[in-house]
């Protein structure tokens, strides 16, 4: 076995453990490289259609290429696709007082409600450990309480491919079967897949984006790799942060913990 | 292009460095993107040197009271392969989390201060990496700055942590003298120890072989779940080891059943095999029946059934256990609600003296030799024998409160 296939095959075991655990299940999927790849494995755990939601959290700011993309994706993969979006949120955006609060409205609290509606027991994630140092510290079952705060000073053991559940009703666990993967294996086993991509990751104008999310606060690198295996390269030698673009984990010291604690992704 | 992987961890004392060592190797591997050296030089005390650790110590609550709180991972390369390395908390309190990290890994450094020597954390870590099932370790004897680089410090905590690893069944690969704060014998060597000829930690690292593949072993291959596809019942899993193909013939525990496999099931491809590490479906003609907590194996050496076995437990959640505690076992996909009937031996985890014999109750991080009795009889393996079924949790309450391997069955 590659290691590739490694990662691979620990995804697709713990995708199905949470299925088999909790039944009432959801997929995270923003149209980035990484819950795209986890949409992907979900497919292959169940040898085509997931039996389960995948969710977009829409916070009316993304950027046009992905809503795009998103429709035609879960068209062609037959996906039963779910839209969380805080219709008041996005009204009220332009005057949140930083990206904490806006953060937190419109995608947190979106996915709240979703959660509470759809009654989910878990969600899937496609976070990964080398994203960020605090997501580095997470466990592949994670468990997050009613108000959806992450106790990361008391998480629970994981030993052998054991994970925990939850004890109360009105919790959730988050899953995180792409925790393993580097954002470089993402993009080897994108290539080797042929999963297909939104367009904003490839150069264009000598400029392209690293990580997705909200347009207003992404910013592009410098680069002109356009295809898959002009960013491998790239990824090989750059010593730039992948998340270097993004504007929410910057905005003041231990933001991402902050983010994380409330509920975040 | 494929790359060899491997999973180290890094344990020891609080305080001896484990984190600092961690940051050093990531920073020397050339690892580190652009920026991080000047925030971790800022974010630090504000002298001149880069605090290492706070490249693993990213909670706020971590940075501010200087210690790890949860294990984590990072990665680095050198030309031979890739690097996972998992950080582990050093404090006594945090052995959960130490377990967490260090149950993934495929050899482990162990960290000693070579002022402070070999202390309750270094042994409690030692006796739980040999629970664990860690065979590989490479000791690094820490902070040789602070004496200057002298060898007789060096020999003197060395022979502690040699002898205390002696008493385990893991292998003591190299035992190297380093600085890490300092980088000294990291990727490369230092004028204070110029006596040293052995191996620098990257080039001890690079020696070691890629962990044993399970494929070689008896097939196990434990039912995670059943899903329907096309009016089909296909039995999903992982092969926990050995190998499998169409056609041949599985023995099904509990039931006794054997049937040979009608087809092997992954999306968009073509198979008739699979081996161990693989994610996989299988049908059946008969068997209708399987589901989740079965266990498929080679009839030539099956597992053994039992509803008894003795084991030594080692706890990790807090509030312990008392006799009349109600558990779940869980073993690969099996589960079955179980009970302590015995506590032969409650054992102090770092001192390894025996507490207590047939004692009433279990505190965390104490090891206990147990007789286990099951409600539903299991497929079971003893430790001695290696493989996936010789290693189980506990639950208490719903949680995952202890780890345990089978001795006797």
């Amino acid at each position: 076995m590659t290691d590739l296939d490694e990662l691979e095959n620990k995804s697709i075991y713990l995708i199905r453990e949470a299925y088999s655990r909790f039944r009432r299940i959801a997929v995270l999927w923003s149209i980035g490289k990484d819950s795209t790849t986890l949409v992907w494995l979900c497919r292959k755990a169940f040898f085509g259609r997931p039996p389960f939601p995948i969710v977009h959290i829409d916070t009316g700011r993304k950027f046009k290429e992905i809503y795009a993309f998103r429709d035609r994706d879960a068209a062609e993969w037959n996906l039963d696709l779910r839209i969380a979006r805080s219709p008041r949120a996005i009204e009220q955006a332009p005057s949140f007082s930083d990206k904490l609060e806006c953060c937190t409205e419109l995608k947190t609290n979106a996915l709240r409600r979703m959660i509470a509606e759809l009654k989910f027991d878990a969600l899937l994630l496609a976070i990964r450990r080398d994203e960020h140092g605090i997501r580095a510290k997470e466990r592949f079952f994670s468990p997050r309480d009613s108000e959806f705060r992450w106790n990361y000073l008391d998480q629970p053991a994981e030993l052998w491919d054991q994970y925990g559940s939850t004890a109360e009703a009105d919790t959730h666990l988050r899953i995180h079967p792409l925790l393993d993967w580097r954002e470089m294996d993402v993009w080897r086993y994108v290539q080797r897949e042929k999963i297909p991509l939104v367009s904003l990751y490839f150069a264009r104008n000598g400029r392209r984006y690293r990580s997705i999310g909200c347009e207003c606060c992404c910013a592009p690198v410098e680069s002109n790799a356009a295809t898959i295996d002009e960013i491998i390269e790239e990824l090989r030698t750059t010593r730039i942060a992948e998340r270097s673009g993004r504007a929410q984990d910057k905005e003041q010291t231990y933001m991402m913990q902050k983010l994380r604690s409330l509920g975040y992704m | 292009m494929d790359l060899q992987w491997l999973r180290v961890v890094v344990v020891g004392h609080v305080d001896h460095g484990k984190s600092t060592l961690i940051g050093r190797l990531l920073h020397d591997s050339g690892a580190l993107p652009e920026g991080r050296i000047e925030e971790i030089t800022r974010a630090g005390a504000g002298d001149a040197d880069p605090e290492w650790a706070l490249l693993l110590d990213h909670f706020h609550e971590e940075r501010e009271e200087e210690r790890t709180i949860d294990s984590t991972q990072a990665f680095f390369a050198t030309p031979r392969r890739v690097y996972r390395i998992i950080d582990t908390p050093g404090h006594r309190e945090f052995l959960k989390n130490m377990v967490t990290g260090a149950a993934q890994a495929d050899a482990a450094i162990l960290v000693v201060d070579v002022e402070a020597g070999v202390l309750e954390q270094t042994r409690r870590h030692v006796a739980m990496l040999d629970l664990l099932g860690q065979r590989r370790a490479i000791v690094a004897i820490n902070k040789m700055d602070r004496v200057q680089g002298r060898r007789g410090d060096f020999e003197t905590v060395a022979d502690a942590a040699r002898t205390l690893l002696s008493q385990t069944r893991i292998n003591v690969h190299h035992v190297i003298p380093i600085s890490a704060q300092h980088g000294w014998n990291l990727a490369s060597r230092a004028a204070a120890l110029s006596w040293y000829e052995g191996p620098t930690l990257f080039d001890a690292l690079d020696s070691l072989a890629p962990p044993e593949p399970l494929s070689n072993r008896p097939l196990r291959f434990p039912i995670q779940d059943r899903y329907e596809l096309n009016g089909r019942g296909v039995l999903v899993g992982r092969v926990e080891s050995g190998r499998l193909a169409q056609g041949q013939t599985v023995l099904c525990l509990p039931s006794g059943e054997s049937a040979p496999i009608a087809s092997v099931e992954r999306f968009l491809e073509r198979r008739t095999s699979a081996e161990a590490g693989e994610s996989i479906g299988l049908t059946f003609d008969g068997m209708l029946e399987l589901q989740r907590g079965a266990v498929l194996c080679d009839p030539q050496s099956p597992p053994k059934m039992a509803r008894r076995i003795e084991a030594n437990v080692f706890w990790l959640a807090a509030g312990g256990w008392a006799q009349g505690d109600s558990l779940v076992l869980r073993c690969t996909t099996q589960e079955t609600p179980c009970g302590i009937e015995r506590l032969q031996r409650r054992i102090n985890s770092s001192t390894l003296e025996v507490i207590e014999t047939d004692a009433q109750r279990l505190e965390p991080t104490e090891v206990g030799h147990v007789a286990l009795t099951l409600e539903r009889p299991i497929a079971v393996e003893e430790s001695a024998a290696g493989g996936p079924l010789a290693r189980f949790v506990l639950l208490k309450n719903q949680t995952i409160s202890a780890g345990g391997t089978v001795t006797r069955v």
